[in-house]
């Protein structure tokens, strides 16, 4: 018995050494972002039943390191597919090595195919279904073609090595409060709570560039915010801490940064109409001002006017961001009512139905308070 | 039975903890969301509460009959043939988790481990190799379970602090929302992660200090309930209520949702399916030694090597019974669940009382 369990064991220790059908990293194809746009009007006959024609970007592993042997740094490879997976296995005739999709990390899409809600439902339900697929992948809207973007890419001097324009950009190391990333669990999130998502706009003319974003609401699109709409989005809902900002004071032009950003949203009155108040917090550092004897900074009044002058400014800010919100998209994207949900679930039961009809008209009151705690190398 | 074998205490701990948690709790979350929203806690303190009467019962059973195992005193209580009916249902059971077991698993691990591997290759190995560890007895097992111990925790907490920067709090909120009505489907369905518990009546006569035992297995049983609740918060922090009610694995999601800055870490799925392909390699231990041991128990047999040997080709078959994965979740499930309840519960209570009752006439 002992005998004949120790030959089955040995037998089975070949089949388990893993290397008969071992697959290498660089036997792989490890695409980083892939572009996804509507059938070229060209391919309209060649390709009848195909939905949509996509674009896979991925690195030429030959052309990394020391003794790189080949110069492309990246190749971007296409087909029509009525799904990624289909054009996966489309490209697969064309291409040397097998695709793997687990480094997948950003997906462009044009607005045509985030404008069709149907489409939009499928491909982020590939995406979601799929065993492999990273779910952190970034979304990226773009208003002409996804696939000029990835072409584009392949062109920009500022390529990085290894990781891609796009995803090093949507890194966002830099601190851009000019967009805001998203993931695909973070979106979808935001669907199923009501609330609207803002995916961040690639821009290919004259470099890309990323800035603003579509707005979406329950998978539809409903238009684009510029990128100082989608700093006071993010500002609120507490995703930035800072910002830069100059304005005019007494005759000259103040320059402030502004650090440790806080927001804080609270119900300030419920029954039939409620009121949400945004508190917001910013400490305050003077950048430049003037050289002039005349205007110096050195009293405690001084700091207050500007205090004062900055906190209008910047409320103002925020308020005609709230209202472009409420009145031209009726779009939620401060999280009110997830906020209600998680903190007042008796308000949220009433209001939850009659949402779409409640937000326009919801009394948002924001409060800013600056503190301006230091004016750098000079006391003029 | 055989005196040589001695089990420590700590090992029992181990035993009961490595047996339960299992092929449960990757998909708990998302059944005891699906049951009661965000208040699946209660259901899991509350069913977590309702197993310890019954170790306490498996416990008292065996202080009644000092110096017997389970059959011996089953055979005296309930007779030769009620008894034997009792095995065959007890049998009936382990066989239907451990397909369910070896199924799942194969599932599982080709779907992000071994995408070209065939599923039944996959699923035999699985089966195999349990059934080499199983042929040992019971302390073997036992000490197995010790290894695996602390890598069910490890692994818990390596989760827990890398779900950590990703997690928001909020999320949990709001508390105490679900109706009450919902409470028995959310306790059907927590109960069934505590099964496991049950091999307890195979280890206490093995047990080498009888005397702290009760207390032993009532901490395993907290540690599984302590774990159990903190993966659910867990998955809480890092999903909405609708992904996870529409997710079938949700841990392995958070497990995915990993993303620690600088590309450190990322997509720790195929970690945490190895991790927890280890185990469950300990749950299948503790089911295939008991399927195996009452085997030979109802043809009398004297070892239950044959019976290891025989149950291979057996679970092999009924783990691809299901057709498809919505035939396993339902109604493989629910043919666990209700021998469960009938194996775990109705079974050591009716041995218990009949015990007693006889005794009383007797004296």
């Amino acid at each position: 018995m002992k005998k004949f369990l120790l030959i089955v064991m040995i037998i089975s220790l070949i089949l388990s050494s893993g290397c008969w059908d071992m697959i290498e990293l660089e036997d792989r194809i490890l695409p980083y972002s892939v572009a996804i746009d509507l059938k070229l009007e060209k391919d309209k006959e060649q390709a009848e039943d195909k939905d949509f024609f996509i674009s896979f970007s991925y690195p030429n592993i030959n052309a990394l390191g020391k003794n790189a042997t080949q110069e492309d740094m990246a190749y971007v490879i296409n087909a029509n597919a009525n799904s990624i997976f289909e054009a996966r296995d489309e490209v697969s005739s064309r291409v040397h090595k097998s695709i793997y999709l687990k480094h997948l990390n950003v997906v462009v899409m044009s607005e045509e195919v985030f404008s069709n809600e149907r489409f939009l439902r499928q491909i982020l339900d590939g995406l979601k279904r799929d065993f492999i697929i990273n779910k952190m992948v970034n979304l990226l809207i773009t208003k002409e073609s996804a696939h000029d973007i990835m072409m584009k890419k392949l062109g920009s001097k500022r390529q990085e090595s290894v990781e891609g324009l796009l995803i090093s950009l949507l890194h966002n190391e830099q601190m851009s409060t000019s967009f805001t990333p998203i993931v695909l669990k973070d979106f979808i999130q935001y669907m199923d709570h009501k609330r609207a998502a803002i995916i961040p706009l690639a821009i290919p003319e004259p470099e890309i560039s990323l800035a603003g974003g579509g707005i979406f609401k329950d998978y539809q699109f409903l238009g684009y915010i510029d990128k100082d709409d989608n700093r006071n989005i993010t500002l609120l809902n507490n995703q930035a801490k800072n910002k830069d900002i100059d304005f005019d004071f007494k005759g000259a032009t103040i320059s402030l940064f502004l650090d440790e950003i806080k927001s804080k949203k609270k119900l300030v009155r419920d029954g039939e109409f409620l009121k949400i108040r945004y508190q917001v917090e910013m400490d305050g550092e003077i950048h430049q001002y003037i050289i002039d004897e005349d205007r110096r900074i050195n009293t405690q009044e001084d700091m207050e006017e500007i205090e004062k002058a900055l906190a209008k400014i910047v409320k103002d800010e925020f308020t005609s961001t709230i209202e472009k919100l409420q009145k031209d998209f009726n779009a939620d994207a401060l999280g009110i009512l997830e906020y209600l949900y998680k903190f007042y679930p008796k308000i949220y039961k009433k209001v939850e139905a009659d949402w779409d009809s409640i937000f326009p008209y919801l009394d948002i009151e924001v409060v800013v308070q600056v503190n301006i705690r230091r004016r750098g190398l000079s006391d003029f | 039975m055989n005196k040589d074998i001695k089990i420590s205490n700590i090992q029992i701990r181990a035993l009961i903890v490595s047996t339960i948690i299992g092929i449960g709790v990757l998909g708990l979350p998302n059944q005891l969301a699906v049951a009661m929203e965000k208040d699946g806690w209660i259901a899991i303190i509350l069913s977590g509460l309702l197993t310890i009467p019954v170790i306490l019962v498996i416990n008292q059973i065996f202080k009644d009959n000092p110096g017997k195992d389970f059959f011996e005193i089953g055979e005296s209580n309930l007779g030769k043939i009620l008894f034997t009916i009792c095995l065959i249902i007890y049998l009936a059971y382990y066989l239907a988790v451990g397909a369910y077991i070896s199924r799942v698993l194969g599932e599982i691990i080709k779907g992000f481990l071994l995408l070209e591997t065939p599923l039944g290759l996959i699923t035999f190995t699985f089966i195999v190799s349990i059934a080499y560890l199983v042929v040992s007895e019971i302390d073997i097992i036992a000490r197995i379970s010790y290894m695996t111990y602390g890598l069910t925790i490890g692994f818990a907490l390596i989760l827990i602090l890398l779900a950590i920067p990703g997690a928001d709090l909020t999320n949990i909120l709001p508390m105490i929302q679900s109706d009450i009505r919902q409470l028995p489907e959310g306790i059907k369905v927590a109960l069934f992660s505590f099964a496991g518990f049950e091999v307890l009546l195979f280890a206490i006569p093995f047990a080498e200090d009888k005397k702290r035992l009760t207390k032993t297995s009532i901490s395993g049983i907290v540690i599984v309930i302590v774990l159990y609740l903190v993966l659910f918060l867990v998955t809480l922090t890092q999903l909405s209520i609708q992904q996870i009610k529409s997710d079938p694995f949700p841990l392995l999601m958070v497990a995915k949702l990993i993303n620690l800055p600088g590309y450190f870490l990322q997509n720790l799925d195929g970690l945490v399916t190895a991790i927890w392909v280890i185990i469950i390699f300990s749950t299948m231990a503790s089911v295939y030694y008991s399927s195996s041991k009452i085997l030979s128990k109802i043809f009398r047999a004297k070892s239950h090597k044959a019976s290891v040997l025989i149950l291979i080709p057996v679970i092999y078959f009924l783990a691809f019974l299901p057709k498809n994965v919505i035939q396993i979740n339902n109604i493989m499930s629910n043919v666990v669940i209700y021998l469960a309840m009938i194996v775990i519960f109705l079974i050591p209570f009716i041995l218990f009382m009949v015990g007693r009752i006889k005794r009383r006439i007797r004296q």
